[in-house]
């Protein structure tokens, strides 16, 4: 069985899915972190299986997931910052404990 | 590629880049942590007058292997961000300093400004991605800044984790896009799916997915319903200063974004019902929570955040309509919202740093102290409501209604009438928190400041270094050049913000 | 530089201290006075050496677009006109000249500076408003002049009085200020489609054609509830708040909380003569053959004229005083504009602005001698003590009363003898405010200036910058007058109108009607009133033991309580407003229980819209994944209400 494009497309969606239900049910913010990554890395098997069926010869996908998994670096350094932060202001990183500011 | 042209045009952003250098340097010198502020205030200043003076001409060029587009809508978009950035980051220059570490504040201040100026020439998904996430990310560490507050933690975490959701469906959005042209550039995109759509080789259920996911992702950034969850919790907890940049400077590149993609790259016939239908969602709950708001005594900040989305809602509404006369006073609308909302927060700024509460009930009575103030903040309500008062905000609305009315859209009517009831139902809880300031008794909180600067006064203590206090100056300065906007500019601004739409490039 | 091209310069360099000591100098006293009387003397300068330089009979108007939308448009520009240079003049060395006053009136004053950069904001938004172009420019400029006199009555906010005097004046000036605007908007509706190729909006110089427009093409009726008649009294509402006409005049004595000063620029000088000044604007519109406007504004002016009068006669307080004097002679002027003779009305603001402007500046000066004492009962022989302040006090007090030859002398005679020609009753009430007028004037004189002192500070004369200023008033307080005189063959009446014509008593009873008996009834009043004045407080005349006076308000109790409290105006308008704000307070109760409560939050409950309400709440929890959960249904919803 050859893989084709369809595939990994439909691999990507399911990996989104799955970071969004991730995103979705996790308590711990470090996993709602770990699903956000996930949600991104499958933007990127679409972009690197684009370039590779549609664009081979600019690679402009390549370089898109690239510039994609740069900032993600940056997003996640800053989320863990935050919640570092976080945990040393209330010892407590579950996301039911941030529901203070409401309505 | 020619490295004359892009530093000719790109003057405004190096100027601000250099700023974040000088700035970073300065906070590790200044010991009074006060002129970092206003380095960066003149920097932006000075990045505006560059971006309008030396980007003069009607020509379209494009930069940077086309991914960046010098035009009409560009120039007037950065003038108008760094204008406005520059009266922010005044107002924030003392506010920020009761935070740790305050004049690190700005280097970070003004990298969120770049990626918001970038924005606004964006003519390739790669930079559009990478501007908003300068603008999105710089922006969380601005949210967070009062590190101690756990308020400002919580509202940094929940505006990161939703903003990176958002860049998610941004990114899937793109990278569809990008499989059917095999192209990021917008000039590209736009015309092979031109070519796709001749030949009926653009499914319609992809059209709708990518639609949806575009519309999604921008109205995030908008803070229109039902992507606004995140705006009150997070205006609510960050420091006033930089809810003050995500209701204006933020907003602003994210209708720059709306315009540019929907306007001249991605537009289908699904794309215009939808985002009708996120305009009349946020004015609905806008107005609606709004209302409850005040009654209910909350926060100011969240109130503001509510007018916000209602606001948002009444920009959608002309976005919606899609026409170049309609766009164009969009353009107009968000300018003077930009210099309203301005002088608003500046003066919630000015209140917090005398008083140390933002809640409605402890601005009752605000003339009795501050009656200059309390008529700049009251001008600024009027505005918003769209009174006829001191009449830009009137007109500039008046021109938002009646241009989506007579665009030929089949609903826009409707929409319009929508919108329309909306703002009235606005004027209750602005009018309701200009007559709480002006009629009503001191509150507490006020009458308690009073024996407080007895004290100080007594004790020989100056109680700030400034001759004059920034929050108040920004308050007055947006006053006046909303008032002189008022008298002399409408006809100009309209004018030029035509203008801006109508030499658009592709 | 002073050419007509640049006249709106003059407006300018106001707006332009106020701006630099605002955000600059407000550290620096010398440096903000500085600018500020330097930018208005050299508007004085400029505005002389236009009206040296300007003899055209025509307006001459430049306009720039402001707001377009569609056919509708509105212009900015400045117009000049002899008219407008003649206020210009008057406002600019009046405000000069009160500018070096305040330097030693608010010295010891924290707000010094704050002050100065109100004063020149006032004098820019007066400039602007008699350089406006069209009525919608001038209701701006309305507006700003009365927000620079609501922050200046205010200035001293801590204290209640002047916090509640600003307050009174706002809310007055806005009942004015509605009809004003109620007035605008039905004459733009019916000459909307007139202001078309070109012509400005509005525009004075357009105004009679407009209304002869709207009257032959769009069916303007002359007499009715929506005629040229209501246009022009809706107009004219606006003049009575703002020129204290009875019975919107209540403001202006309370307006006399804020520093002397403002009263003298604003109060009495300027800012009250604007309503007369936007009369002989719109003249053109109130004139029209068969419009009834003209007899209604000439019987409130008399009307304003004699009450005020009759108010001024008892008042204790030095300030107050004044300022019912202010609104009777306002009433004067008004009444002269009723009469049909906007010039004269003219010619009597700008003698008045010269000897009242002077009378105020007087009275603070006796005011800072007395050390902050406003009370008349105690003060008394202060000519001893205060030679230059008395001798000017006195000018402005003959002036004021009609000494033949002195300047207020010949605008109210000739005010008087147009009476005479049109109305019989107008002449008797205008004459007898007259002969009010000398009597309470010397009052306030004798009871300040004469006599022994009754009060326990030690009066002392004022440095040379307030008496500096008084001096120089007082030259045009005596010979202002000549120059509209019939001796000299009316030049000052001939330079506003040059069609003008001296024809029967019109023109001033003096000389012309000395032949008449009733020529010399205003000569007559000011004699009668003089003598009874000096005769009552200086030789304090008694009639079986008792002091006249005294006598007097045992006589007539019910007339003197009368005229003490003010004829009752503000009982009545409390009382009236105490209706209205039950009934308000009563709407607002139900309209917050019922429509906002009731409705928005507990209403949805048995409707089942509560729901809308219960929905938002659930969906702003503060739970971030929430959030998130929605933002995918709505896109859910998208692309499944569009793919169905």
């Amino acid at each position: 069985m050859t893989v084709t494009l369809v595939h990994y497309l439909t691999f990507s969606a399911l990996l989104f899915s799955i970071g969004l239900f991730g995103l979705l049910i996790s308590r711990n913010a470090f996993r709602v972190l770990m699903s956000i990554e996930i949600m991104l890395n499958a933007v990127n098997i679409n972009f690197v299986a684009f370039a590779h069926f549609l664009d081979p010869l600019a690679v402009k996908g390549q370089a898109f997931s690239l510039f994609v998994m740069a900032i993600a670096a940056a997003e996640v350094a800053i989320g863990l910052s935050l919640l570092l932060l976080i945990y040393r202001n209330r010892m407590n990183i579950d996301m039911d404990s941030f529901a203070t500011i409401k309505w | 590629m020619d490295w004359n042209l892009v530093s000719k045009i790109l003057l405004p952003e190096f100027i601000i880049l250099g700023a974040v250098l000088i700035t970073i340097l300065l906070s590790l010198i200044d010991k009074t942590k006060k002129y970092t502020g206003l380095v960066a205030t003149f920097a932006l200043f000075l990045a505006a007058l560059v971006a309008a003076i030396s980007t003069q001409g009607e020509e379209v060029t494009k930069i940077l292997n086309s991914a960046f587009i010098s035009d009409s809508l560009s120039r007037y978009l950065r003038v108008l961000i760094y204008g406005i950035a520059a009266l922010i980051a005044l107002a924030a220059t003392k506010y920020i300093e009761k935070f740790e570490s305050p004049a690190e504040y700005f280097p970070i201040f003004l990298t969120a400004t770049l990626g918001a100026g970038f924005l606004a020439g964006v003519n390739d998904f790669l930079t559009l991605f990478i501007g908003l996430e300068t603008l999105g990310l710089s922006a969380i560490l601005l949210v967070s800044y009062s590190r101690k507050l756990q308020k400002s933690n919580e509202s940094a975490i929940k505006y990161l984790l939703t903003a990176a959701v958002a860049t998610g469906i941004l990114l899937f959005a793109i990278s569809l896009l990008y499989g059917i042209t095999a192209s990021t550039n917008f000039a590209q995109v736009a015309s092979r799916i031109v070519q796709l759509e001749s030949i009926s080789l653009l499914s319609v259920p992809l059209k709708i997915l990518i639609s949806a996911l575009l519309v999604g992702a921008i109205a995030f950034k908008l803070a229109a319903a039902p992507f606004h969850n995140w705006t009150p919790d997070v205006y609510y907890g960050a420091p006033t200063s930089s809810t003050l940049f995500l209701s204006v400077i933020s907003k602003i590149a994210g209708f720059a974004v709306a315009i540019r993609v929907f306007g001249t790259v991605f537009h289908n016939e699904f794309l215009l019902p939808m985002l009708s239908i996120i305009a009349v969602l946020s004015i609905i709950v806008g107005n609606y929570v709004g209302i409850i708001q005040i009654i209910s005594r909350g926060s100011v900040k969240k109130l503001l955040a509510y007018s916000s989305i209602a606001q948002s809602g009444y920009l959608l509404v002309a976005l919606a309509c899609l026409r170049l006369e309609s766009v164009g006073s969009l353009l107009l609308y968000i300018t003077i919202y930009a210099i309203m909302n301005t002088c608003a927060f500046a003066c919630v700024i000015y209140f917090e740093q005398e008083t140390g509460s933002d809640s409605v009930f402890d601005f009752a009575g605000w003339i009795q102290k501050k009656p200059m103030l309390t008529i700049i903040f009251s001008i600024a309500l009027f505005n918003l409501a769209g009174l006829p008062f001191v009449p830009a905000g009137f007109i500039a609305k008046f021109f938002l209604f009646s241009t989506s009315f007579s665009s030929g859209l089949i609903y826009a009517p409707y929409l319009v009438i929508i919108a329309l009831i909306g703002s009235v139902i606005a004027l209750f809880y602005y009018l309701y928190l200009a007559k709480l300031m002006i009629v009503d008794e001191p509150s507490f909180a006020l009458k308690q400041l009073e024996t407080v600067e007895v004290v100080a006064v007594t004790e020989g203590t100056s109680k700030c270094g400034y001759s004059y206090d920034p929050a108040r100056l920004t308050a007055m300065l947006s006053v006046g050049v909303l008032i002189i906007v008022s008298i002399f500019g409408m006809d100009y601004l309209q004018g030029v913000s035509e203008m801006a739409i109508y030499k658009i490039g592709v | 530089m002073a050419n007509l091209e640049n006249a709106w310069l003059i407006a300018l360099y106001p707006l332009i201290s106020a701006l630099l000591i605002m955000f600059f100098t407000h550290k620096s006293r010398p440096l903000s006075m500085g600018l500020s009387v330097s930018a208005v003397a050299i508007g004085f300068i400029h505005s002389l050496v236009l009206f040296l330089n300007f003899h055209d009979n025509h307006a001459h108007e430049v306009n720039f677009n402001w707001i377009k939308a569609g056919d509708f448009h509105l212009e900015m520009g400045y117009l000049v006109d002899k008219l407008a240079i003649g206020m210009l003049l008057t406002v600019t060395l009046v405000s000069f000249l009160v500018q070096i006053y305040t330097h030693a009136y608010m010295d010891e004053d924290e707000g010094y500076t704050r002050f100065y950069s109100y004063l020149s904001l006032f004098t820019f938004s007066m400039l602007g408003l008699v350089i406006s172009t069209n009525l919608f420019q001038m209701y701006f400029f309305w507006e700003l002049v009365g927000v620079c006199s609501f922050l200046l009555i205010g200035f001293w906010w801590y204290k209640p009085s002047a916090a509640h005097a600003c307050k009174k004046a706002f809310v007055t000036n806005r009942v004015g200020d509605a009809g004003f605007l109620i007035g605008l908007m039905l004459l733009y509706a019916f000459t909307k489609d007139f202001w078309v190729n070109g012509i400005a909006t509005m525009s004075f110089t357009s105004l009679q054609e407009a209304i002869n427009y709207a009257i032959h093409n769009n069916g303007l009726e002359l007499l009715g509830w929506v005629s040229v008649t209501s246009i022009g009294l809706l107009i004219f509402m606006g003049a009575m708040a703002k020129s204290a006409q009875f019975p919107l005049h209540i403001w202006l004595p309370d307006a006399m909380e804020g520093p002397t000063p403002i009263s003298a620029l604003i109060h009495a000088a300027t800012m009250v003569a604007a309503g007369v000044y936007l009369l002989a604007r719109i003249f053109p519109i109130c004139s029209i053959e068969g419009s009834a406007a003209l007899p209604v504004i000439a019987w409130i002016g008399g009307i304003t004229a004699i009450f005020a009068a009759t108010i001024a006669l008892t008042q204790n307080d030095i300030k107050k005083a004044l300022a019912y004097s202010t609104c009777s002679q306002l009433g004067y002027m008004v009444l002269a504009v009723g009469l049909g003779a906007p010039i004269i009305a003219m010619f009597h603001l700008i003698t008045h602005a010269m000897f009242k402007a002077m009378l105020f500046l007087g009275s603070g000066s006796v005011i800072l001698g007395c050390h902050h004492e406003q009370d008349m009962r105690e003060m008394g022989g202060l000519r001893k003590y205060m030679p230059i302040t008395a001798i000017t006090f006195l000018i402005g007090t003959l002036s004021i009363s009609g000494l033949p030859f002195m300047s207020g002398f010949w605008s109210k005679d000739m005010i008087i003898a147009k009476a005479f020609e049109v109305s019989p009753a107008l002449f008797w009430i205008a004459t007898s405010t007259a002969l009010l007028t000398a009597f309470y004037m010397f009052r306030i004189y004798f009871k300040t200036f004469e006599g022994e002192y009754r009060g326990h500070a030690h009066p002392h004369e004022q440095p040379l910058a307030v008496t500096v200023p008084l001096m120089v008033l007082a030259v045009p307080s005596i010979i202002l007058g000549l120059w509209g005189s019939p001796l000299l063959g009316y030049p000052l009446i001939h330079y506003f109108d040059s069609h003008f014509h001296a024809h029967g008593t019109g023109w001033g009873f003096f000389l012309h009607e000395l032949s008449q008996p009733m020529g010399y009834l205003p000569l007559l009043s000011f004699i009668i009133g003089t003598s009874v004045a000096y005769l009552v407080y200086v030789k304090k005349k008694t009639i079986n033991d008792k002091l006249v006076n005294v006598l007097a308000k045992e006589q007539f109790a019910w007339l003197y309580k009368g005229s003490v409290n003010k004829w009752y105006i503000d009982e009545a308008y409390e009382f009236v407003i105490g209706l209205f704000m039950k009934f308000f307070r009563a709407t607002w109760k139900f309209f917050e229980r019922v429509v906002i409560e009731g409705i928005f939050i507990n209403g949805f409950a048995w409707r089942g819209s509560e729901l809308v309400g219960e929905i938002l709440k659930l969906t702003q929890n503060g739970r971030v994944q929430s959030y998130i959960a929605i933002m995918f249904v709505g896109l859910l919803f998208f692309v499944v209400m569009f793919l169905v």
